[in-house]
Parts: C-alpha cells; structure tokens; sequence
C-alpha cells in the first residue's frame, strides 16, 4: 500500500492534464498510487502522452495507475466521493486537473502532515498570467505560529473574507515573495483548492463527500463545506511557498448559463451541528 | 552574461508533448540554462494554453527564453543548425519536443561533461511501453574503460550495432541490474544516441555542426547521427546511464525516412558516399 493516494477527477482539460501529470511524474516524493476518474467522452488513458506518463509514474513508484472511465457526469462532489471510496491509504491527495507542482511539493505536503497531524494541507496554485496585477490590500496572511488547532470559522466572517482574498488573482505569489520563507511555512484559510493532502480517516469522520445527493447537478463548493467542518474538528491549513501553478483553464464544473445552481455550503449548519452533537455525545 | 547550458528544441505539430516536455525542464535540479525552442508547426505552438502555462513556470524560474518561428519548413537539420547559431552557452543541449526528463538529467549530464571533456555525451531515450519486453540479445554494452577518446564509426561495421542497446526499454533494463548509487555514472560506447545529447558547442562547430543541411534534400532523417559520427572521429562521444529520459512514444514526425543522412553523407566533412 502507498501511503499517499493522489485522487484526480478530470473532465475537458485534456492538455492541462498532462501538464498536472508531467508534476506529478517528477515528484521527489515516490511513495504514492495515482487514481484517475475520467469522465471525458473518450477514455484519455490512450493518448499517446498521457499514457507515457502513466508508465513513468508507475516504475518511478512502483504502484499500478488505477485509470477509470466513467463518462456520466453527476457533478464533481460525486466524482470526489467516487476517487474517495477507491482510496486504501492514510493520506490522500486531491488535485485537479490544471496544477502543474514543483518536483518538492507533495513531499512538503507530507512532512508537513507528519508534523502537524490535521485535517487538511494545501498548496494552492499562483495563477501567474496575474503576475503584474499586484493588490497589496489582500495579501494579509495569518501564520500558523505554534501548531495547527482546531477552529470555527463562520463563512462571511470578516476573517472568512480577510482570508479568502489571498487565493484570488495572484495574491499568494506576491505575499510569498514578500514573506520568502525559506522551507514551508503554514497560514490559515477560509478554504483551499486544487492541490490539497487530506488526512483520510478525518476526512471519512465527517462524512467524506456523501452529501453529493443533495447538491444539484451542477455545484461548487464541496470542499470548501468538507474543509469546514474538518477545521472544526482537527484543524487544517495551507503551506507557503505553495510550488504549484494554475494552467489557467476554463472551470469544468459551470452549467450552460456558465453559473452553479447551488452551493454546498448550504448544508454546513447542517452537517455542523450533527457532527458537534456527535463529538459531544 | 550566458548561462553554462542553452537548451535547445526543435517542434513540429505536437504542442502537448512540447508542453510535458517544458514541465520536466521546470522540475530540473540544474537551474543555470537558456532555453530556445524553435517551432515549424503551421499554427504556433507558443498560441496553445498549455505550452503558455510551462513557459510561464520557466520564466517564472528565471530562465531566459527565446521562442522562434522558423519557416519555411527545410528540413531537421537546418532546423537543428538554425538553433545552433543561437547558441551562446559552452554547452548546448539537444532535446526532441516529445520526451520525459527525470529531474537530475540536466545536473547528471553537465557533471559528466565537465569530468569526460569529449565532443558529445548523451542520455537514451527509454520506452517505457516495452518494460515487459526483455531483450538479453540487445543488452551488449561496453564501457568506456579509460578517458572518452575519438572513435570513427561507420555504418554497417561491427560497432555500429552498438545501437541496439538504445532500443524499446533495453537500457532501463541494464541499469536497472547495474543499480548505480545516486549521482554515479557510467560512461559506454555507442554508435550514437538520440533525443537528449550535451555537446560542447565549439566542438560540435568545429565538426561542422549540422551545416551539411545544404547538401540534403529537405526530407531526410539521420541529421543527428551524423553529426554525431562527425564529432566523435575528432573528439569522441558517448552514452551514460542511469537515463533518466523516457520516449512519449508519439508517432515521428519525420515521415520521409528514404534518405537517411549518415548513409547519403560520410563522417569526414565534403565527403559523399553513395546511398547506401
């Protein structure tokens, strides 16, 4: 068994992917098995560059990529919960199909884990086609200055929004040059995308993405409900330098209209308060 | 000021593998490289998101960049010669748009080149799709014992069939049984070696580089390999492994392959020989 399980659901980004995997191929950290949810059309697994791919990581690790072909789209938060549910090792790591990663990413992401024990660590990509577009008002970052703890943080607080504004444009990229600490340094989120190593037993105790019923077909959100309720029980955090970058694609979660039809963070009162009365119990 | 190393690449008409190959250039140990990527496709490989994405990584590494659109279309090696004049850098790396580079192969390469000073040194290309395909027949290797000496080969001798080492996945297999402790290599002889090859530029220029592209119709194949010939009867030439290259086993490119350049042309520079 590896000890990370990389968790990649993909849909229409088939370039962008083969940058994501090209990362992931070259990463010093090799403990890891890659499974794939594909719900392309046509299968990716036999374009000739994904597939070399495929082969590289596996003799570099050593673990079978597990590549599934599942074309009927229900949403993302039921692909996340399919990938889940595939998983067999402690951490899992889920990252999306535009990430390109530095060689070092995902064995700071681990380490850092071993470190600190939480719920979640992400590495949440600059998007530097905004490089020149520096907004020093929302670079503010809140360090993790002794160990990650656990905390209620209510969507739409003022530091919900304080924090929510250092993973838009490339505000992150620009607080990190400003910081420039020397090995990984964590900071508090609201919430994190694209690149994120989840504890899996934690992230199964508060449900996993088995809510992905409830959401309509077309939703966003699902990690950022499940990241809730992970900081509320055993904390959780972003790492700087994140060492990850947006291939900067279109999303691949919008409806026609180009817009969800729900959010998932409609359920988090909800969830919460089972969870709480489950912990108190 | 110039870097010690100017990568550079010749594509043609396949922009993701361009880009995977961009992406192992950013996860490279060895930071001190130029990187020219020349492209002959007829819609620009720098318009696709994602060759834009990994050259925006690479500038972001502080790389210097320098993108051409080299047309029209003569020929490999015009293409190749074309890069070559670009050259600033002691060394210059060839590498084909459609291969993997584990991370130390840049780091690997300029420390052997430093150490071995010959014309050439190389890594193979591994095609990882015949990893079950084991072939004792073709694992023949031989070192190189002493220093790297200039060695004349010619087609159709009995050192010319070194180049069956280099085929499906033979040379992941040999290095696999040597298991070379990190950051040793082995140095062996070979007829020539495609995809990844450091050559010291004055002496790739001396040997004419691949300004033999005139006397070649535009569809030919084998401009590598001869230039290779050339430089290894003056200053020799070889292979090392572990290789950490890998093929993204893609369909060529060079579709023409009748007029195969090392049997049109000789290894001394004006020679002609007949086709072979």
């Amino acid at each position: 068994m590896a000890h990370v399980d990389v968790l990649l659901p993909t849909c229409d980004r088939p370039y962008a992917l083969t940058l994501t995997l090209a990362g992931l191929a070259l990463q010093s950290y090799t403990d890891l098995r890659l499974v794939v949810a594909d719900q392309n059309a046509q299968p990716l697994a036999q374009l000739p560059s994904l597939a070399a791919l495929a082969r590289v990581i596996e003799a570099r690790t050593g673990h079978a990529v597990e590549w599934h072909h599942r074309p009927t789209r229900l949403g993302i938060a039921e692909q996340r919960e399919f990938l889940l549910a595939r998983a067999t090792a402690p951490l899992v790591l889920y990252l999306d199909d535009d990430v390109l990663m530095e060689p070092w990413v995902l064995a700071a992401l681990v380490a850092a884990h071993r470190r600190e024990r939480c719920g979640f660590i992400g590495a949440f990509p600059a998007g530097l086609s905004f490089r020149d577009d520096v907004r020093p008002g929302q670079q503010h970052v809140d360090f993790w200055d002794g160990p990650v703890r656990p905390e209620a943080l209510e969507p739409g607080s003022a530091e919900w929004e304080r924090r929510r504004h250092l993973h838009r444009a490339a505000n992150l990229w620009h607080a990190t040059a400003r910081h420039a600490p020397r090995t990984p340094r964590l900071y508090k989120v609201a919430w994190v995308a694209s690149c994120v190593l989840y504890d899996r037993t934690r992230l199964l105790e508060v449900g996993g993405f088995s809510f992905w019923p409830r959401l309509p077909r077309y939703h966003s959100g699902e990690e950022v409900l499940v990241q809730n309720l992970l900081m509320r029980r055993a904390g959780g955090c972003a790492m700087m330098p994140s060492g990850t970058y947006h291939a900067e694609e279109p999303s691949t979660v919008l409806n026609a209209k180009g817009r969800v039809d729900g959010h998932a963070l409609a359920l988090l009162p909800e969830l919460a308060a089972a969870l709480g009365s489950e912990s108190a119990a | 000021m110039t870097n010690r190393v100017d990568v550079l690449v010749a594509t043609y008409r396949r922009p993701a593998a361009l880009a995977v190959l961009l992406t192992s250039l950013c996860a490279q140990t060895f930071r001190d490289f130029r990187l020219v990527v020349s492209d002959q496709s007829d819609e620009s490989a720098f318009d696709a998101d994602e060759v834009r994405a990994a050259l925006r990584v690479l500038r972001t590494h502080g790389h210097p960049l320098e993108i051409h659109r080299h047309l029209p279309r003569r020929g490999l090696a015009e293409h190749r010669q074309f890069l070559l004049d670009r050259a600033q850098a002691p060394c210059v790396l060839f590498l084909d748009d459609d291969l993997i580079l584990e991370p130390d192969v840049l780091a690997l390469l300029v420390h052997a080149m430093e150490r071995e000073r010959c014309g050439f040194l190389g890594q193979a290309v591994i095609g990882l799709s015949y990893v079950d395909d084991v072939r004792p027949h073709e694992q023949a290797i031989e070192p190189w014992d002493g220093p790297i000496a200039p060695e004349a080969v010619a087609p159709g001798t009995r050192a010319w069939e070194r180049h069956r080492l280099h085929n499906a996945a033979n040379l992941y297999h040999v290095q696999q049984r040597l298991a070379l402790p990190p950051g040793r290599y082995l140095a062996y002889r070979i007829a020539w070696i495609g995809g990844c090859v450091m050559y010291d530029t004055a002496k790739l220029r001396a040997a004419g580089g691949f300004g033999f592209w005139r006397e070649l119709p535009p569809a030919h194949c084998g401009e590598d390999v001869l230039a290779q010939l050339r430089v290894m009867a003056r200053y020799g030439g070889g292979g090392i492994l572990p290789s950490g290259v890998y093929h993204q086993e893609l369909p060529t490119t060079v579709a023409d392959r009748r007029i195969d350049a090392p049997h049109v042309l000789g290894l001394d520079r004006g020679t002609l020989h007949g086709p072979c």
